[in-house]
């Protein structure tokens, strides 16, 4: 963001090692309200060739990102043919290409261009049922494909009232747009700074009045660096955020899992493909071995978003070595409070 | 043992499900984390939110704070105690 100093946080500077948080989120850069307004006046294939000219040369100039695209690539393509599935040839442009694709799509999304009939979503009915039983829940989604495509189906579930936790760092902006955009759409941007017994306060009386807490579950944490786990991801071992597991423990709500993909195009629109899945009605994690239940937790949640990346690897939108170790996790510690 | 005392003491075992635990086994002194009952962060979270909802005492995010208050069986006693005066 333009608005941001990112020299300060950079400590490990080009070679590909920063943390998710340290990389300039260059989509944002673009100005959302100008393409909104493009998009609206000028019509979908203007803007289609605009966002490809402009991925095209983030794609030449943003080199860190590029060269987490190609090892990320490589890596599914090295799975896929270890598990005998349809060779996957890495191209990282594609990764790029499908990134500007997915704002598009957002936008499509919001103006209501996007509807319900281009989404095939057969477990429609269980997210109606998980809805309307008022025992609301947590919804871990992930940096894969593009969940605002489903406020198309949102807006066949009356009573879905979804919080998205949010780090406003990286998400301020968006805020406002969302506000312009869509002020009623049952959606309420969730910040998330510090983790503590007010927070979970807070979110606890959203879960009591049936709603939904939607937490993104493949970034570890900006603050705690040292809240994380590892899990294995395509093979290696990559490091997901402890947060979200240890929030869904405390809320004691059901826990889903939930993404929307891109499947292609048909008759000129997109088709996109939603998953709506209960992981579990109860996330205990044993007192005895904390680490370990956090672990296999997420590792369920690392197995769930394997299968779908590696169907769709296009559609990975972390930016960054996803199998770096953040700094802090060699030297853990456990302060008495304050969790994220 | 005060009331209060032995209602936090209950609090503490059945939030975090103690099993093997009695209000008699909690030394009212002695350190919650780490050396003395060896509660973690997430004992901490979960403890924190029974005691909102026991007592209405709102807590903040604050770590360093939240270390103060949750110090011992004592510290909580005198903060519900000053809270709720």
């Amino acid at each position: 963001m333009a608005d941001r100093a990112p020299t300060q946080h950079k400590q490990t500077g080009h070679d590909g090692n920063s943390h998710w948080s340290e990389v300039d989120e260059k989509g944002s850069s673009l100005g959302l309200s100008l393409l909104l307004l493009v998009y609206k006046y000028l019509g979908r294939p203007v803007f289609t060739v605009i966002i490809l000219f402009v991925i095209t040369y983030f794609y030449c100039f943003a080199g860190e990102q590029r060269r987490a695209a190609q090892q990320f690539q490589q890596q599914v393509a090295r799975v896929r043919q270890q598990r005998q599935q349809a060779l996957w040839k890495p191209q990282p442009l594609r990764q790029f290409l499908n990134f500007g694709l997915s704002a598009l799509d957002k936008i499509s999304a919001w103006t209501g261009d996007i509807t319900q009939h281009d989404i095939h979503f057969s477990q429609f009915d269980e997210m109606k049922a998980a809805v309307d039983s008022g025992r609301g829940g947590v919804i871990l989604i992930s940096h894969h494909g593009n969940m605002e495509i489903l406020r198309a189906i949102g807006k066949h579930l009356p009573n879905l009232r979804i919080n998205a936790v949010v780090h406003t760092r990286n998400a301020a902006r968006f805020n406002e747009l969302l506000q312009k955009v869509a002020p009623d759409s049952g959606l309420n941007l969730f910040e998330v700074t510090s983790f503590g017994p007010d927070t979970a306060i807070r979110m606890l009386d959203k879960i009591a009045a049936g709603e939904f807490i939607v937490i993104v579950a493949d970034r570890t944490s900006v603050q705690h660096r040292d809240r994380s786990i590892s899990a294995r991801f395509l093979e290696r071992d990559a490091w997901l955020p402890e947060g979200p597991f240890v929030l869904a423990s405390i809320l004691k709500s059901p826990v889903y899992f939930m993404s929307c993909l891109r499947t292609g195009k048909q008759a000129g629109r997109p088709q996109f493909e939603a998953d709506f899945r209960l992981y579990t009605n109860k996330l205990v994690l044993n007192r005895k071995d904390r680490q370990m239940s956090i672990g296999q937790a997420a590792q369920d949640y690392a197995d769930w978003l394997e299968q779908l990346v590696l169907r769709y690897p296009d559609q990975w939108f972390n930016f960054f070595d996803f199998w770096r170790q953040p700094t802090a996790v060699a030297n853990k510690q456990s302060p008495p409070s304050d969790h994220s | 043992m005060s009331n209060l005392d032995l209602q936090i003491k209950q609090l503490i075992i059945d939030s975090l499900n103690l099993e093997d635990i009695t209000p008699d086994d909690i030394d009212s002194d002695a350190p919650l984390f780490g050396d003395g009952l060896g509660l973690d962060s997430i004992d901490a979270l979960e403890l924190g939110v029974a005691i909102k909802k026991a007592f209405n005492i709102a807590l903040t995010d604050d770590s360093e704070e939240n270390r103060e208050h949750f110090a011992s069986v004592n510290a909580l006693v005198a903060l519900i105690q000053s809270r709720t005066a």
